[in-house]
């Protein structure tokens, strides 16, 4: 009887022992999921290519110095942890979907919002490296308006659908005069006029400064702004972007996969949440020059 | 001897209904995925100003978002909250949508796989 009883209690010691295996293995596995992707932002940085660091197997893809690529992969960020703050200098309501602002000033009139202030970074890069005969936009009409005529003193006579140009102001081609002159292209141009206007791109074409947009009213638009590839052709993204209403431009983070997050991968068509506003069908497109 | 015997029995029957107890937890989990755990979130980003949301999914009940939270950003899946739209327990899949309230029609899919959540924020673009 002894002998039974020893023999039941060492098997039952054994069952027990085998249905511990199981939740070891679990241990492990919730250990090994609890392992969080080591972060990619290096807080201390202050400019969009410091501020981020590329995955494991991928590298920053280079482009010359001097590039529109290269001037917005060097953009400064105002330091970590600064608030999105609107036009009127309240707070956004929604902190939770960005890793950097940009040092990009948010004008009191309201008017530089999504598309922009995409179109100010751009015009800016164009002015800062004397390509100012580039700068010019579509209004949502069609029609071209550019810097060097603004600055001549032409100014647009708008009728409804109708716009014409006359001279009448006097030539002036400081700074101050082409903030005017953005602003005049806030009111008439947006995410719509760059729809149409500029060329549509493939994803597997994608560069720095290419632009994430739904075109319309509302629409949006985000801007690429740094380029990781791997050694299989892979390629990661950086984007920022401007909002409704007018306020800090910033940096976002990818929602959907932390594991890469800030980088984003792009496809076309794809369905691609950005920090307030989800692509439902992504479509690309790049400026002219 | 005896009595150290009943104790060790005692003691070894505790053991094992512990361990039977914790093994339950993982039947019931592997049984759920087995029936496909993936789940559909809708939210609305911020207050859209269009009333109620309703949202139609192929193969699954139309349910709607009575309700938007000014405040509400993206929501992730971990911390849905009262004013989204969801289906739990899903098998996965490809799903179509049509999201709806006045003024506003959003249209898609959504692919999930065994045991993954996908939300889909709903969102308003800006007027420029």
């Amino acid at each position: 009887m002894k002998k039974f009883l020893l023999f039941i209690v060492l098997l039952i010691a054994l069952v027990f022992l085998m249905l511990q295996f199981k939740p070891v293995k679990k241990s492990i596995a919730i250990v090994e999921a609890s392992n969080t992707t080591p972060s990619l932002i290096n807080k201390d940085s202050v400019t969009i290519k410091g501020r981020v660091e590329t995955p494991d197997t991928y590298k920053r893809v280079n482009y010359p110095k001097g590039s529109f690529q290269e001037y917005l992969r060097n953009y400064k960020l105002k330091p970590f942890g600064s608030k999105i703050i609107n036009y009127d200098d309240s707070e956004y309501f929604w902190q939770r979907g960005h890793i950097g602002i940009l040092e990009v000033p948010v004008p009191k009139n309201g008017l530089q919002q999504c598309a922009d202030a995409l179109i100010r970074i751009r015009s800016e890069y164009l002015w800062d490296t004397n390509q100012k005969d580039k700068i010019g936009f579509n209004f949502t009409s069609g029609h071209y308006c550019s810097w060097l005529k603004y600055a001549e003193g032409y100014r647009p006579k708008i009728n409804g659908n109708k716009v014409t140009f006359h001279k009448t102001a006097s030539a002036n081609n400081t700074k101050t005069n082409f903030y005017k002159y953005l602003n005049l292209i806030y009111m008439y141009s947006g995410t719509l006029s760059l729809y149409n206007e500029l060329k549509s791109i493939e994803d597997k074409d994608l560069k720095i400064g290419d632009m994430l947009i739904k075109g319309g009213s509302p629409g949006h638009i985000v801007m690429i702004c740094d380029e990781a590839i791997n050694a299989k052709g892979n390629k990661l993204f950086l984007l920022f972007q401007g909002n409704t209403p007018a306020q800090s431009v910033h940096l976002v983070k990818n929602l959907e996969n932390a594991k890469i997050s800030p980088w984003y991968s792009l496809k076309k068509d794809a369905v691609i949440p950005v920090s307030n506003y989800t692509f439902q069908s992504s479509k690309f497109v790049r400026f002219k020059w | 001897m005896k009595t150290s015997l009943k104790l060790i029995t005692l003691f070894a029957f505790t053991l094992l209904m512990t361990a039977c107890s914790s093994d339950d937890d993982n039947t019931e989990n592997q049984s759920l995925e087995g029936q496909g755990q993936s789940q559909l979130i809708f939210s609305a980003f911020g207050d859209i100003g269009c009333g109620v949301i309703t949202v139609a999914v192929d193969q699954l009940v139309t349910k709607t978002m009575d309700g938007q939270d000014p405040a509400t950003g993206f929501v992730y899946c971990q911390d849905s909250s009262a004013s989204v739209v969801q289906w739990m327990d899903i098998p996965a899949g490809t799903y179509t949508y049509v999201a709806s309230c006045s003024g506003y029609t959003w249209t898609g899919t959504r692919t999930l796989g065994s045991g993954s959540c996908s939300n889909l924020s709903l969102t308003v673009g800006s007027a420029d």
